[in-house]
């Protein structure tokens, strides 16, 4: 039976600003997560996704209810060691590439996480190349950030996480600024890291093809989870997530605009070898 | 009628140096007049190059640059003007947004054409409408704005210095569905009511199939195809050697076509797949 690594109890963060005004951004949300679960997490600018992030890796803490993750309960009496923990326990993938790299060499920018830890100069050898080997940027070990693409840059500060042996790794539209194929990259390193190392996922991501990959996906709206399911439960509501400024598989898209047109179909799927299958049925049937 | 035309076109970073690196090897273009073109290609393909020689921020090493038949580099003197015609807007040019007021950061370019106060106030209010930004969003600070918002601010601040043709680089990039939607839908209706020529890069295959007519595809610093819809989403396998594809409800109207189903396959859109499908299927034609 799979543990829960990430509980949240009616949580809830409320933003003040300096004149004294406050925002819900998260109000009273309650999931669980899985541990080796992969799980998408989509919702539009200012939704209180990139809240959800900041509370799991103690940038911020809970204003009400409870945040469980590895264990560990969140709130902002923690200790230095506690916090420490945490963030041993959950690493995170950020936006910009050209942000998150420190060092003039790309072994040295992945062993820049494990040194902090103390770990020993034998075992962070080896951490920092099975990590590099991981991601497949072994072979750029000696070279510099800065010479590599969107996508090799992103896979670099990834290792950077993996090299700690994180639990969980949380992805903050860390696909928004690399182009297809760097896109295409980071996505098949999330994969591995859940499918072949167990690794717990949660990739916020605006691109609706990246969701269809997890497990499950979570669907916030104005502070409050509007949909928790598998892709397939989510994207059925074509019209529910168009309500809140978000969108589905053209597939999904299409099959939803021909059953508007009064073409049924017994299923709803969001891949397109089942749309074809589904599609030349109906075509077959009527010939 | 052709407004913009590159005519062999090079351009080397670092020339005759050992780091050198060619940008831009031989692009021939041409760009119709109040056309929408799609750039598409890899980061490091040269279309950021290729963007800033469009409004002479770049000079080319050979080759020339001609807008409205005229060489934008043959009185080096006067480039500014023509980066009044050639409005380039950046990646996340929210970062560039500075004044008080949204109304203020969209006046900033009418102002240094040195406009008059009313045209000034017409433009700033036109770019805005254009942009999708509300009248109240005028007056508060581009601060107080949300990121989609503030990205459309920086957009009108181009659009408000009217120019022929308005050049975006990733102007969605990083935006949720809606925001793209509404950055898009807002690119084409200023378009068409303004008559100005829109050039606009994207990674997306879907939004260049509801928006561009035209598409121009880099690689390595060249052009790799180029051509309308047809001739570029045409060719799915070339685009698949880049690393690159074509709109989803394609690849699926590719495998309707191979269940024997009788489909055009110059279908890019969710709107042209259901005009095509619902006879098919026993509906009513849309």
């Amino acid at each position: 039976m799979a543990e829960p690594f990430i509980i949240a109890e009616n949580l809830s963060y409320t933003y003040t600003d300096e004149d004294g005004d406050s925002t819900d951004a998260l109000k009273g949300v309650s999931f669980t997560v899985n541990a080796g679960e992969y799980v998408a997490v989509l919702g539009h600018n200012g939704s209180g996704k990139s809240t959800l992030a900041k509370l799991l890796n103690v940038i911020l803490t809970p204003s009400g209810g409870k945040l469980t993750v590895g264990g560990h309960v969140i709130h902002s009496e923690m200790s230095e060691d506690e916090v420490f923990d945490v963030r041993r326990d959950v690493g995170m993938v950020f936006q910009n590439p050209d942000n998150q790299l420190v060092a003039t060499i790309v072994e040295e920018d992945v062993a820049f996480g494990p040194e902090n830890l103390g770990i020993p100069r034998e075992e962070m050898r080896m951490r920092v190349d099975d990590a590099l080997k991981t991601v497949g940027m072994y072979e750029h070990r000696a070279n510099q950030p800065h010479r590599l693409s969107g996508g090799q840059k992103q896979r670099v500060a990834i290792a950077g996480v993996i090299a700690m042996m994180p639990k969980c790794i949380v992805f903050d539209e860390s696909t928004a600024m690399l182009d297809p194929r760097g896109r295409a990259e980071v996505m098949q390193t999330i994969r591995r890291l859940n499918q072949d190392f167990g690794m717990t996922i949660l990739h916020i991501t605006h691109y609706m093809d990246e969701a269809v990959m997890a497990d499950r996906i979570l669907v916030v709206n104005d502070g409050e989870i509007y949909r928790d399911g598998t892709p397939k439960e989510v994207f059925a509501d074509v019209e529910g997530l168009r309500r809140v400024g978000l969108d589905v598989p053209q597939g999904r898209e299409l099959m939803h605009e021909l059953s508007r047109s009064g073409i049924r179909f017994d299923d709803k799927p969001i891949d397109i070898e089942h749309c074809a299958e589904l599609l030349l049925a109906k075509y077959n049937a009527l010939k | 009628m052709t407004i913009l035309e590159l005519s062999d076109v090079c351009y080397t970073y670092d020339k005759g140096t050992p780091e050198a690196n060619e940008a831009l090897s031989h692009i021939d273009l041409k760009i119709e007049k109040g056309s929408m073109t799609g750039l598409i290609g890899h980061t490091g393909c040269g279309k950021s190059t290729l963007l800033r020689m469009l409004n002479g921020l770049l000079r080319p090493d050979s080759g020339k640059i001609l807008l409205d038949g005229k060489d934008i580099w043959e009185n080096p003197k006067e480039i500014s003007k023509v980066r009044f015609r050639v409005g380039l807007v950046m990646q996340y040019p929210e970062y560039q947004l500075f004044d008080e007021t949204v109304r203020a950061d969209i006046a900033y370019g009418p102002k240094n054409m040195k406009l008059d106060e009313q045209e000034i106030a017409r433009r700033v209010e036109a770019a805005a409408s254009f942009a999708g930004l509300t009248p109240d969003l005028l007056d508060k600070s581009p601060f107080e704005l949300s990121g989609g918002q503030k990205r459309r601010a920086a957009i009108a601040g181009v659009m408000a210095m009217q120019p022929e043709i308005l050049v975006l680089d990733e102007p969605a990039a990083g935006l949720d569905p809606k925001g793209r939607e509404d950055i898009f839908a807002g690119l084409e209706r200023y378009r068409r009511e303004s008559g100005a020529t829109v050039i606009v890069v994207s990674h997306s295959m879907e939004d260049m199939a509801r928006y561009c007519e035209r598409l121009i595809v880099m690689n390595d610093g060249a052009i790799y195809m180029e051509g309308t819809q047809a001739q570029v989403f045409g060719e799915p396998e070339k685009l698949m050697q880049i690393g690159l594809g074509v709109p989803e409800v394609t690849r699926l109207v590719a495998k309707l076509r191979e269940g024997g189903m009788p489909l055009s396959p110059d279908i890019y859109t969710v709107e042209a797949a259901k005009a095509a499908l619902l006879p098919l299927l026993g509906g009513e034609r849309a």
